[in-house]
């Protein structure tokens, strides 16, 4: 893992504009949007299956109908929340929807209108579009496939350009470079072609090949690269410093045997590549460790519980109790990685979700202390239903979250606080996106007094711990 | 079995009854025949390599002409072998019951004595001295330590289904290794007693070895909580392979944390599983061999290299012996009825041995060879096997799509018996067994291609799998209160004779995670073999089933008679 430093941020970000780019643009995409009051209807069954306390379906349904008619200008009639109430099938309320009028003119302005429905209602119920769901789970999963690049529209060229060429990946294997310019793909000529079409040309399966005519800006000499579509892995666990494409500085502060480790999310690979920086920093000496969690997005269930587990030598985690009253009981196995170090975890307000399972857990374990600030009350889960024939899908408070130890509030309650205020953390944050990218940064770390109390805490603890054994 | 010889009968000399004959296995007129070599074992002199088939034969190969000198037939089914004092070697004959002990002289070998043990050993082990020797006893779940070369025995029980042993340094205790799941035990030789019992979150022991002051152990490790979808699988997040080592001290201090000090190495890697590892050998530098069944390699290095050689040697090795330098490896695949020499420090296999000709294999026999097949599945992860260990079950939990949907982990049910027991699945879901293996192929293995060929072969050789006899055979009284309190309470309306399964599904008041309540009655054929119980495992013994969850319900049966029906369903 070490060896294939990529960088989700850039990569996913491209993706995820592209994509809504050639949503936007793409003309059978508006014939083919599935009608307002199907996918509406659906989202009301996955709703009321799901959530965790729901909202009435005719609560779900007026919303909707009232959010197309105010985006279309039109006002609602009077007797719509009776007209609403009567409705018990589907093909009712599309026979309703047609009777006031209320159709959206086109694909976006559907997604736009259940989208808005949806958000207004309790536990903010989220639309995801099929295009979505896919990315979500291209994420969760770290299968990415491609050709490891991140492009950008080269404005004077009139050309893709390679941004990155991720160290490891096809486009650099094939002989690939920053700053190419892609002229043709599998001969056919790029230049005038949107971005979301060069991507389109440049994506396939696992295992396909596509061929690219590039130049540098400026020159004349063109290169065919030829290469096979492949899963890209990106990182998710990360040091301190990057110090090359391929290895990290794990310690925060030279000489101390404190490891510092940031999760950007837990997805399929973490619990892989925490077990292979485990090893390197045993071999490496380290006795102590950080775990930054402030910032990390949410991933699966699955996913989550593995990360925790990767922490705690057996027992409990937590529970979680779904809409059906049904309790599923999450344990650690016997297997633990760093153990007997002592572990300092940072917490901020951005810590919730995973991060906020995660850290309750170590902390309710007396796994690790909590360093830093309260994260907002949280106490569900959420997770993304997907509506039935790929009409793509809602993510939804599913489940109540039961942790080990009852407290007073949802959110977590640091052992140590240390405030942090939003110049420097977006300075911390700055210096953690540097360290995705595959250049060393350049920068000077900023000061990071949550990171400083956690590292003062390991000090002494480690101190401890070799009086201890001395006698 | 008679106490029969030997030794250069006229080449494709075969078996004939009891009688036993060594014969000639180069010999191009040989008939063709299955070997299935299980084990190895080096001679002192490092001249020749002793290989137990199976079949009931130890060939002798000559290594530097690199070829079989001389087969015994020495058993019916060997199940392991190994060398005792000079010149003798034990072999376990898991289908007579018996420890056959045999000299090495010349280029064959004399069968010196057999001795009865308790029934199916299947790993026979000798201390340093070469004069005590351990038996491990599968289903009975005993270990038997025979002094003074057998004059003498105890027999130890112990609360699994034991496999590999390991003598530990100081000879005065021995490390049991389950066979199924993921325990282990240490035997205090000079008490006969089980000193200690330790659970890992493991299964599927396959190689035990000591280095330095830790024991190696390879293993299995399934994660019962996550999905078996093709992207967990790449990362080793569902089943992986591990070597791990563990501190002697912690294994030998009653009440210490075995897991403190050890180290676990994963075996697979990303896009690359080490399916079912089965063999470990370790030589006298600290390099570790060990021989992945599944994927048809051996993975070797020492404790201090970050990554390990990869070697593909056959289809299917088990077993491995290293030369006194430690720069040989004796690898026996047991599917190709083969032995591979490898050149370890040129990562080469030098020369790959065949132990005779093969005959055209059997659906049942190309089943067989498929079920170990982990090659089967995406990226070589798993086999059948890695769950179902040798047709039996782990006794973990996989979450695994034969419920309908991902979410409600099950526990991982035997296959022993399994033809006569349909619907499969706990929800019976399966009317056809055909259809259920594809299903697992495709679902849970992620197998990239279901070919129908291997759907039948597989289906074949389940057919041919039987329940596992009981561990002790109770008291007749015992058994004839038990049945009646079987049928006082109705037990057979769900579990109903011969099979102890009906083809339907039952609410027992029993939940899973995703709401299912309907399941299919498991076979109670062997069940005293196949705990924990019920559909997560939540029972953790038979006795449990009744006296914590109230099985069947509503009325719970009377503690009183939950002794006598336990005896009896233990006996089935």
């Amino acid at each position: 893992m070490f060896r294939r430093c990529l960088f989700v941020c850039l990569l996913l970000t491209a993706g995820v504009a592209v994509g809504s780019a050639a949503d936007e643009k793409a003309a059978p995409a508006k014939t083919e949007a599935p009608p307002f009051g199907r996918l509406l209807w659906s989202a009301s069954d996955v709703i009321l299956e799901h959530q965790i306390s729901p909202p009435s379906r005719q609560q779900i349904l007026l919303d909707g109908v009232r959010k197309v008619l105010a985006k279309a200008g039109k006002v609602a009639p009077g007797d719509l929340s009776r007209k609403v109430s009567a409705v018990t099938t589907r093909e009712q309320f599309e026979e309703l929807l047609k009777e006031v009028g209320a159709i959206p003119k086109d694909g976006a302005a559907t997604v736009s209108a259940l989208e808005g429905a949806l958000a207004g209602l309790p536990g903010r119920p989220h639309y995801y579009s099929p295009e979505h769901v896919e990315s979500t789970g291209i994420h969760e999963n770290n299968n990415y496939v491609g050709i490891g690049i991140q492009i950008k529209m080269h404005d004077k060229e009139k050309l893709t350009c390679i941004v990155v060429p991720f160290p490891g990946g096809p486009y650099r294997r094939a002989g690939g470079k920053a700053n190419d310019l892609i002229v043709e793909v599998d001969g056919k000529p790029m230049a005038g072609v949107k971005l979301a079409d060069v991507v389109k040309a440049l994506r396939g399966g696992e295992g396909t090949s596509v061929t690219t005519l590039v130049r540098q800006p400026g020159s004349t000499e063109t290169r065919f690269l030829k290469m096979v579509r492949e899963v890209i892995p990106f990182q998710s666990a990360m040091g301190y410093r990057r110090v090359s494409e391929d290895e990290y500085d794990f310690h925060a502060e030279p000489g101390l045997p404190v490891a510092y480790v940031r999760l950007t999310g837990p997805t399929s690979s973490t619990y892989h590549e925490l077990r292979r920086i485990e090893r390197h920093l045993r071999s490496e000496g380290y006795r102590a460790l950080v775990l930054d969690l402030r910032g990390t997005n949410p991933g699966s269930m699955v996913h989550t519980a593995q990360v925790a587990d990767a922490f705690l030598d057996g027992g409990e985690m937590w529970k979680i109790h779904d809409s059906h009253g049904r309790v599923k009981e999450y344990k650690a196995d016997r297997d633990c990685l760093f153990r007997d170090w002592p572990v300092a975890v940072l917490v901020n307000s951005s810590t919730v979700e995973s991060a906020a399972l995660i850290a309750g857990a170590l902390q309710d374990r007396g796994r690790a202390v909590l360093v830093g600030e309260a994260s907002s009350p949280g106490g569900t889960v959420r997770s993304l239903e997907p509506l039935p024939d790929g009409l793509g899908g809602v993510n939804l408070p599913t489940g109540i979250v039961e942790r080990l130890k009852a407290s007073d509030r949802p959110g977590l309650t640091p052992d140590h606080v240390v405030p942090l205020d939003n110049k420097h953390w977006e300075a911390v944050q700055t210096w953690h996106n540097s360290q995705e990218s595959p250049e060393p940064p350049a920068a000077k770390a900023p000061e990071d007094p949550q990171l400083a109390k956690a590292l003062d805490l390991l000090r002494d603890a480690l101190k401890e711990k070799k009086e201890k054994a001395a006698g | 079995m008679g106490k029969l010889l030997l030794l250069a009968a006229p080449a494709g000399a075969v078996v004939l009854g009891l009688l036993t004959f060594g014969h000639g296995a180069s010999a191009p007129t040989e008939t063709p025949r299955l070997h299935h070599p299980v084990a190895v074992s080096l001679s002192a002199d490092g001249k020749r390599l002793f290989v137990a088939n199976r079949s009931g034969g130890v060939s002798v190969l000559d290594i530097a002409a690199r070829r079989v000198a001389v087969e015994t037939i020495v058993g019916r089914r060997l199940a392991d072998l190994t060398a005792a004092s000079a010149g003798q070697l034990l072999a376990a004959d898991e289908e007579a019951g018996e420890i056959v002990v045999l000299t090495a002289g010349g280029d064959g070998l004399k069968i010196n004595r057999r001795i009865p043990v308790a029934a199916s050993p299947v790993c026979v082990r000798s201390d340093a001295g070469g004069s005590e020797w351990y038996v491990a006893s599968l289903w009975p779940r005993q270990v038997t330590v025979l002094k003074k070369q057998g004059a003498e025995r105890r027999v130890v029980d112990v609360p699994f289904a034991p496999r590999q042993l390991l003598p530990l340094p100081g000879g005065k205790k021995l490390l049991v290794a389950d066979s199924f799941g993921g325990k282990l035990a240490v035997v205090d030789l000079a008490t006969s007693k089980v000193e200690a019992v330790h659970s890992l979150d493991a299964h599927a022991f396959r190689g035990l070895a000591v280095l330095g002051d830790t024991v190696l152990l390879a293993h299995q490790v399934l994660a019962p909580r996550t999905p078996t979808t093709a992207e967990e699988m790449h990362w080793g997040n569902v089943l992986h392979q591990a070597l791990r080592s563990l501190p002697i001290s912690g294994l030998l201090t009653p009440g210490a944390d075995v897991l403190r000090g050890g180290e676990i190495r994963p075996l697979g890697e990303p896009g690359r599983g080490a399916g079912d590892p089965s063999g470990l050998a370790v030589a006298a530098d600290g390099t570790a061999v060990v021989t992945l069944g599944g994927v048809g390699e051996i993975i070797f290095g020492t404790q201090k290299e970050e990554s390990w050689t990869r070697l593909e040697v056959g289809r299917r090795p088990t077993a491995v012996a290293l030369s006194a330098d430690g720069k040989r490896a004796f690898v026996a695949d047991t599917s190709s009825d083969a032995v591979a020499l490898v050149n370890l420090p040129d990562g080469k296999v030098e020369a790959t041995v065949a132990l005779g000709p093969q005959p055209p294999l059997t659906p049942e026999e190309r089943g067989e060879h498929l079920f170990y097949d982990a090659r089967l599945s995406k990226e070589g992860w798993f086999s059948c096997h890695s769950c179902h260990t040798d047709g039996h079950t782990n006794g973990g939990l996989s979450d695994t799509l034969s419920d309908g949907g991902f979410g409600a982990p099950k526990r991982v049910l035997t296959l022993l018996g399994v033809k006569d027991t349909g619907p499969w699945t706990w929800v019976g879901g399966s009317p056809d067994l055909a259809g259920q293996v594809r299903k697992s192929l495709k679902t849970t293995m992620r197998a990239l291609r279901v070919r129908d060929e291997h759907v039948h072969d597989l289906t074949a050789y389940l057919r041919t799998l039987t329940p596992p006899p009981p561990a002790r055979k109770a008291d007749e009284s015992i058994l004839r209160r038990g049945k009646e309190a079987f049928d006082r309470h109705g037990c057979a309306k769900c579990h109903a004779p011969p099979t102890y399964t009906t083809p339907k599904t039952y609410d027992v008041g029993l939940h899973d995670e995703a709401g299912n309540v309907a399941f299919n009655p498991p076979s109670l054929r062997g069940v005293g073999q196949a705990g924990p119980y019920l559909h997560d495992g939540r029972a953790a013994t038979l006795e449990e089933v009744f006296t914590r969850h109230g099985h069947p319900g509503p009325s719970p049966i009377p503690r009183g008679e939950v002794g006598d029906l336990v005896d009896f369903l233990r006996n089935l």
